[in-house]
């Protein structure tokens, strides 16, 4: 079975609760996605862009996991098919929005590298095309991959010992789920070895520690605040400031994105007022994306509750600020479980009220903002027809302005 | 200090003193104290103490016979036993005793001083990056909560394991063979401390990728103990455990990183592909005979060996081997490493639970055929159906236990296991004889004989 196909599978496969043990539908475990409106101009710019860099970006970790003799992965996601394990979830939307969102990172990676490509030193490895080297190619690449193994490892669930010769409820159900956890926990692991492996074989042990460095903060930024039983956020107090989402949001994918692009000017030899701006525009790009992507879910025409409730999102912290009486509320879920919260209640107070809303936009666009400063600084493209690079991020970034 | 030192030289308990082979056990890990030359009074008395257990165990262990090494305890590291007054100090005085003795050198005892700077470096690398990060230090003044508080678990979580209590084996092998290997390349005083800092950094990394791919196995494996604690995904939770093993890997791929040195950088990260290779396998399951063994070895050089064996590849690179003695290396802490993963398995069907800090058979328990299995399946064909449904009916497993009690399993799987330890002792024959060299080859021996 071809992977789109199985994805398909897998999507018809998800059953909508009902196990004994009811894995979540929707929660923190997928705010690293990011996922746009299927708009027609993102799209066309996301194909200009592709086509500027002259890199596929479609889905290339996956196949990397997926159609791999060693993991026979699709195999084993077939299994899960029915199972309900978030695993599912975080593949499917891994791939659905695959071009839309999560890929975007890489290619902002490379547009940047194209904005610089004139002014290589090192160009031993340089495309003839699009000027853009090789390593830099992969190094975007292991980006992406080292973001998926995250959004996979975070789709573990803590489920109760059954092989302890006691008796549980729904114990085929949850051996299922278990099984999930086997699948996820290796396949995140085959991915970071792969980002390893190759950033190894870039040959420059800076690139490593840096990315390592991000990877450890990653980890760190799971560990922030209080937790739900399946180690999903829970807002109190002290974590529902800008400050504090900025802080987590920074550790999560700001470092990753800004020291990738540090990363692939250091690979072409450029000078540090160079790695500087790039490193700059990469924190800022990410977080302006990353808060885009949780105030998107609360623009669409129709919202499931179950879909978009991740309690770290932006606009339900920025909410939560003006609202004590719910912050009191979400704060003690029943069994320290969030999934027993009143989705609905939630949502329809954030959209009553939209001070969450209106407040996140302003964080994109703070962001936004400093990002344009840093485009405008970029080199100007040479021997480009069309749009340059500096023209598309441009667009990228001022598409999330309000 | 985090404690690390500290709890290295912490007297370790014996399970139970009671039982015969633990009484034994600990007249023989005293005994290398005695021979390298520690000069305290109490050595001495501990030694006449001893003396006679000790005795009895050369009388054993020459009816077990080919062994060469007085010592039966295997892996377990002799520092446990080392009073705490025992100091740094001290250590090295015995050890340039130890450097003009013949014979009988105890790997546990000449990188003493390395495993204890190297847990300390571990735990305090794995502190590092809680304090000094900048976004963390910015969101304790912000929030006002302390650093250590900010991220709750995540520090305890990923130092738990580092508390000197373990076995170490693969720190032992990576910083003895490093020294063999300096003596070797005939290097001065200076450029023998040097570079055994550097290969000390390759016994740190080796293990925190070993931990950090514990706790994820433990999490797939559902153990509930490990290294005679609670594991860690029962004391906190999958979801931490998983993240927890990350970090330290992250932290360990970055300590990898800051060696300054691309070539170690990249035999070091080809573990990581391995060991999850390794994983993968072991959820294959071959109908062929043939090409279920081939799996097995395969699988336990991707699981165990490539770790022992690159960390020796990546300490002769740093002793500035050739690149012939560089793979001499290799084929060293490839054939221990086989041959430890042959005994760890052999182990799970002799050795009592207690002793092994594991239940017995839990590898049967786990649907997995190893060595002494798959021997006995060539002469017990009913395994064959018990192996291909890995061992998951109703008294499969007790059932398969007593095929490979009763078939020449337990013995095949020794026998090979002795094969590896010979081709390990033919890899470093080339090196100049050194105390390390004499430690690394009984090293092969205590891997072959540990009970645990």
């Amino acid at each position: 079975m071809s992977w789109p196909r199985l994805i398909v599978g897998v999507a018809n496969g998800l059953r909508p609760g009902g196990s004994a043990f009811r894995p979540l539908a929707c929660t923190s475990s997928f705010s690293s996605y990011i996922s746009f409106p299927r708009s027609h101009q993102w799209n066309k710019n996301v194909a200009e862009a592709e086509k500027l860099v002259g890199f596929p970006t479609s889905m290339m970790s996956f196949q990397n996991l997926m159609d791999n003799d060693v993991t026979s992965m699709t195999s084993h996601v077939k299994k899960l098919l029915g199972s309900g394990h978030p695993l599912l979830k975080t593949l499917k939307r891994l791939v659905y929005h695959d071009k839309n969102n999560l890929q975007v990172r890489g290619l902002m990676v490379l547009l940047i590298c194209r904005a610089f490509s004139g002014q290589f030193v090192d160009v031993s490895d340089r495309h003839a095309d699009t000027g853009i080297l090789d390593r830099q190619r992969q190094l975007a690449e292991y980006l992406e991959m080292i973001l998926s193994a995250q959004a996979i490892h975070k789709s573990v669930l803590n489920l109760p010992n059954l092989h302890d010769g006691r008796d549980v409820q729904g114990k085929d159900d949850l051996l299922e789920l278990e099984y999930g956890n086997k699948i996820a926990i290796l396949g995140g692991d085959y991915l970071l070895a792969q980002a390893c492996v190759g950033l190894a074989n870039l040959r420059n042990t800076y690139i490593s520690e840096m990315i390592s460095v991000a990877i450890a903060d990653f980890t760190q930024s799971e560990f922030l605040g209080r937790r739900d039983i399946q180690g999903r956020f829970i807002p109190d107090p002290s974590h529902i400031t800008q400050e504090s989402w900025v802080i987590r949001n920074t550790l999560a994918y700001g470092n990753l994105m800004s020291q990738g692009c540090k990363s692939v000017m250091l690979l072409a030899d450029m000078d540090p007022q160079s790695q500087e701006l790039a490193c700059r525009l990469g924190h800022n790009l990410s977080l302006a994306l990353q808060a885009y992507s949780e105030l998107e879910p609360f623009l669409e025409e129709t919202i499931s509750p179950r879909e978009i409730l991740d309690l770290s999102a932006a606009p339900v912290l920025f909410h939560l600020q003006e609202d004590p009486e719910l912050l009191h509320e979400v704060q003690h879920p029943e069994d320290n479980n969030t999934e027993n919260l009143n989705t609905k209640k939630i949502l329809n107070a954030i959209m009553a009220k939209r001070v969450g809303l209106d407040r996140t936009q302003d964080l994109i666009n703070i962001y936004v903002q400093e990002a344009l400063e840093g485009i405008q600084k970029l080199p100007n493209g040479q021997n480009e027809s069309g749009k340059s690079a500096k023209n598309l991020l441009e667009e990228f970034v001022a598409f999330l302005r309000a | 200090m985090v404690g690390g030192a500290s709890s290295v030289v912490a007297p370790w308990t014996p399970v139970s003193v009671d039982t015969p082979k633990l009484v034994k056990e600990e007249g023989e890990e005293k005994e290398p104290e005695i021979s390298t030359g520690g000069s305290s009074m109490m050595f001495f008395r501990l030694y006449t103490q001893i003396l006679r257990q000790t005795q009895v165990v050369e009388a054993t262990m020459s009816v077990l016979g080919g062994v060469r090494a007085a010592s039966t305890t295997g892996m377990v590291s002799t520092l446990h036993h080392r009073p705490a007054t025992h100091s740094h100090h001290n250590h090295l005085e015995a050890r340039s005793h130890v450097e003009t003795l013949p014979g009988n050198h105890d790997a546990n005892e000449l990188v003493h001083a390395d495993l204890e700077a190297m847990f300390k470096e571990i735990h305090e690398e794995l502190d590092f990056e809680l304090k000094s990060n900048e976004e963390l230090r910015t969101a304790s003044g912000q929030l006002g909560i302390s650093k250590d508080r900010l991220l709750g678990s995540l520090g305890q979580m990923a130092k738990y394991y580092f508390d000197g209590q373990g076995k170490a084996v693969r720190p032992v092998i990576a910083m003895t063979l490093g020294h063999a290997y300096n003596h070797h390349q005939c290097m001065n005083q200076e450029e023998k401390t040097e570079t055994a800092n550097r290969q000390r950094k390759v016994a740190i990394i080796s293990e925190m990728i070993h931990t950090a791919s514990l706790v994820h196995d433990d999490i797939l494996d559902h153990a509930e103990t490990r290294r005679g604690k609670l594991a860690v995904n029962q004391k906190w939770d999958a979801t931490r455990s998983v993240l927890c093993g990350d970090y330290v890997l992250a932290i360990g791929a970055k300590v990898l990183a800051q060696l300054r040195n691309e070539e170690v950088l990249k035999v070091l990260a080809q573990v990581l592909a391995d060991l999850v290779h390794g994983e993968f396998q072991q959820l294959q399951n071959k109908e062929n005979e043939t090409e279920r063994f081939n799996l097995y070895l395969n699988k336990t050089f991707n699981k165990t060996a490539s770790l022992i064996a690159y960390t020796c590849k990546a300490n002769a690179i740093l002793a500035k081997a050739s690149p012939d003695l560089v793979e001499e290396a290799f084929k060293y802490g490839k054939n221990v490493g086989i041959a430890f993963q042959l005994v760890d398995d052999l182990l799970d069907f002799e050795s009592s639970s207690q002793l092994l800090g594991k239940p017995a058979a839990a590898d049967l328990k786990l649907g997995l055929a190893t060595a002494p299995v798959l021997f006995a399946s060539t002469e017990f064909p009913e395994l064959e159906t018990l192996i291909k449904r890995r061992f998951s009916q109703s008294r499969d497993v007790e059932r398969a236990f007593e095929f490979v009690q009763k078939s020449k399993g337990l013995l095949q799987t020794r026998d090979l296991a002795k094969q590896h330890c010979d081709a390990a002792v033919q890899a470093i024959e080339p090196l100049v004889e050194s105390p390390y060299k004499s430690a690394l080859i009984n090293l092969t021996d205590k891997v072959l004989i540990r009970q645990k």
